[in-house]
């Protein structure tokens, strides 16, 4: 089993098997563009050794995932934010770290890794009052009272 | 560097792909409106994208006293900020029973279309994309006289559920959507006047529009339209109602429809178009190398439609039909092509006599994802479930098989035993269908069914949990006690597929937190709100 290395962006060494490596789609492209097996380490600019660790983890579990369908089925069934059992223990992390790693799943373009997390920021949210959602996230309210009022008033519509 | 990293600081693509999955539940968005200018901006557009009117809350709103706090009245606030976004419009619902004085209907009917009309006029004439009525009001004429104005209309979305009450659609809306050169998608549901069904079959010849339609249903809401519509045809002699193109041979190569990807017929069958003055090959009509998915619904006669069918290159993924006919053309028809990922069949056959065996599905067994098939026989002893056991056991293989529905009769349940490992590797969705009426009295009691769905139970916990879901699903009151049943059951924690669809979904989640609610109804809109 051929294995490649990654360096992440606080210059930590990390060696992978290529086949995990590669549910990347970045580093995927990135391999097949320079044809062989590089000696050198790859560097990954913006994901530092934490969360590196992690999202190497999550693609060494799910290794022999089949590939995702190409935008097929994409009816009522994908709106579904029920995430599996090993997938919800591995996002059980503090919310810098879930954010970070959703943002290397979109860096290094693992679709499946961002979907999951993803999904967990929108179980935070669903059944919050806008209170309970800035307190959870941490999030200033930027409204005037006249502003929020104006709002409330203009959503009226889709209250149940 | 920052160390910030926040749901208040990602960047807008990643916002946007956590709104996805909150975009069918307007409170979270309302909620997440309130949160902050950016995220105020950002779920507007979800919150905004679809905007349906609801009937039945109008039926609850004494309009005598005043408007206040009547909640729609909100998207009429002066310098309201969001009615820009609103891309698809329209309204569901229908006249309640506890509305009963026909002043009090009126003054609903009369409310409702002053509201829809209001809002109409609010939004820009290239904004409206689909326009959606599911409701058995009439479509007035200033409302159509507003649809006519929309240029960059692609959908409309028509369907009264089958009731009998004002109206339907008036030639009015068939003038206005004739010069509409955007339209991908017509779906006509729910016909319930012959008047209707006759100026929709000629307009779709002299439309315009039609040459970029992408899907297409008419539907009628039952037999005696059709009938009433066959008279009139008899009696009138008329050479306005045809199908056909003139006879200029540069035109027949290029059929009416030549982009159509979606056709659903609900009632219409062949026999019928059969009647028309001039009727136009099915062929005629769309390019069989185009067409995905086709739906011939509540039929009486198809043999015709499907026999020409076969001799063509058929390339359809998706393939529904139910009504009463014979199963052999079917089955012929199954078995002349392959490489159907979804197959819906409910049907009242007399006799289950097949010629090909397993009805043609050998075809398609590597590529079936969705499988539906309920064959109602006089004969109790023959049933779906028997014959796909028997594939089965033959050893055919579904590998890409998701979703599996099949009839069961209680006594039977114990006995379906289907080696999912090996046969079905990818089945997530089971569905056991079942007509109440013909269970015996035995069979309704809450004991019995609790005993006979209990095994299917623990099988699915001896596969470790594989299948997230097992569940039975008709329109009878007699089987809610095996939906409760079920959502108690904390072993299950992934789908339950149900079609009561008036059981109110919250009610069952409070009994097993964990449990998703799959709600499948027949009438399924690409925006359907939960």
């Amino acid at each position: 089993m051929s294995q490649i290395i990654l360096l992440s962006s606080d210059n930590v060494e990390m060696k992978v098997d290529k086949e995990v490596a590669e549910r990347s789609i970045l580093i995927k492209n990135m391999l097949e563009d320079v044809g062989e097996t590089p000696d050198q380490a790859i560097p990954i600019p913006n994901v530092n050794e934490g969360v590196l660790r992690k999202v190497i983890e999550w693609c060494e579990h799910h290794r022999n995932d089949p590939p995702p369908p190409a935008d097929e089925d994409s009816d009522s069934r994908k709106k579904s934010t029920d995430i599996e059992e090993w997938d919800q223990k591995f996002m059980q992390v503090d919310q810098e770290m879930l954010f970070e790693i959703i943002l290397a799943a979109n860096y290094l373009d693992i679709k499946p890794l961002l979907d999951v997390g993803c999904k967990t920021v929108a179980n935070m949210i669903k059944g919050k009052s806008p209170e309970e959602i800035r307190k959870t996230f941490n999030i200033q309210n930027d409204f005037t009272p006249e502003e929020e009022d104006q709002i409330r008033r203009e959503n009226e519509w889709a209250e149940e | 560097m920052s160390t910030e990293t926040g749901l208040g600081s990602v960047p807008l693509e990643i916002t946007t792909e956590i709104l996805k999955y909150l975009k069918h539940n307007k409170e979270d968005l309302m909620s997440l409106s309130l949160v902050s200018k950016k995220l105020h901006s950002l779920t507007s557009l979800a919150l905004y994208e679809t905007v349906v009117l609801d009937l039945d809350y109008f039926n609850d709103f004494d309009f005598e006293e005043s408007y206040d706090g009547f909640r729609y009245i909100s998207l009429l606030r002066k310098g309201h900020q969001n009615l820009h976004l609103i891309k698809n419009f329209g309204v569901k619902g229908n006249l309640g029973v506890e509305v009963k004085p026909d002043k009090a209907k009126k003054m609903v009917s009369r409310s409702f279309n002053w509201i829809v009309l209001s809002i109409m006029r609010r939004l820009g004439t290239g904004q409206l994309r689909n326009f959606i009525w599911n409701t058995e009001l009439d479509i007035t004429k200033p409302l159509a006289n507003e649809l006519q104005c929309r240029q960059k209309l692609q959908g409309i979305w028509v369907s009264n559920s089958g009731a009998q009450a004002l109206g339907f659609i008036s030639k009015v809306l068939f003038q206005a959507i004739s010069t509409s050169y955007h339209l991908k998608n017509l779906h006509f549901d729910g016909i319930n006047e012959p008047d209707s069904l006759l100026t929709l079959l000629a307009d779709l010849e002299t439309l315009h529009g039609p040459r970029n339609l992408q899907s297409l249903t008419i539907g009628v809401a039952n037999s005696e339209v059709i009938e009433e519509t066959e008279l009139w045809i008899k009696d009138s002699d008329t050479s306005s109602l045809s199908l056909q193109n003139d006879d200029d041979d540069s035109m027949q190569a290029v059929p009416r429809c030549p982009y159509l990807e979606y056709l659903s017929l609900n009632g219409v069958d062949n026999d019928f178009l059969a009647k028309l003055n001039n009727p136009l090959k099915i062929e005629e009509f769309f390019d069989i190398n185009k067409l995905q998915t086709l739906k011939l619904l509540n039929t009486k006669d198809i043999s015709s439609t499907l026999e020409s069918l076969r001799t063509l290159p058929v390339k359809i993924k998706t393939f529904h039909v139910s009504g009463k006919s014979s199963i052999r053309p079917i089955e012929a028809f199954l078995a002349s092509f392959t490489g159907l990922k979804e197959l819906y069949i409910d049907m009242k056959p007399t006799k289950l006599s097949l010629v090909h065996g397993y009805i043609g599905l050998k075809n398609h067994t590597s590529t079936l994802v969705r499988l539906f098939v309920r064959l109602r026989t006089k004969n109790d002893d023959e049933n779906f479930g028997d014959i796909f056991r028997d594939l089965v056991r033959a050893g055919k293989r579904f590998p890409q098989l998701l979703e599996l529905a099949i009839s069961c009769p209680p006594p039977d349940l114990e006995e379906l035993r289907i080696d999912c490992d090996d046969h079905l590797p990818k089945l997530q969705f089971l569905w056991l269908l079942s007509d109440a009426k013909t269970w015996k009295e035995d069979d309704v009691k809450l004991d019995n069914l609790i005993r006979l769905i209990r095994p299917l139970l623990r099988y699915d916990n001896y596969y470790h949990n594989r299948w997230p879901f097992v569940a039975v699903g008709d329109r009878s009151v007699e089987q809610w006690p095996f939906v409760f049943e079920l959502c108690e059951t904390f072993s299950i924690t992934g789908y339950i597929g149900t079609s009561l669809s008036y059981v109110p979904h919250r009610y069952l989640f409070n009994h097993n937190p964990d449990l998703v609610l799959l709600n499948i109804d027949r009438a399924w809109l690409p925006w359907q709100e939960e």
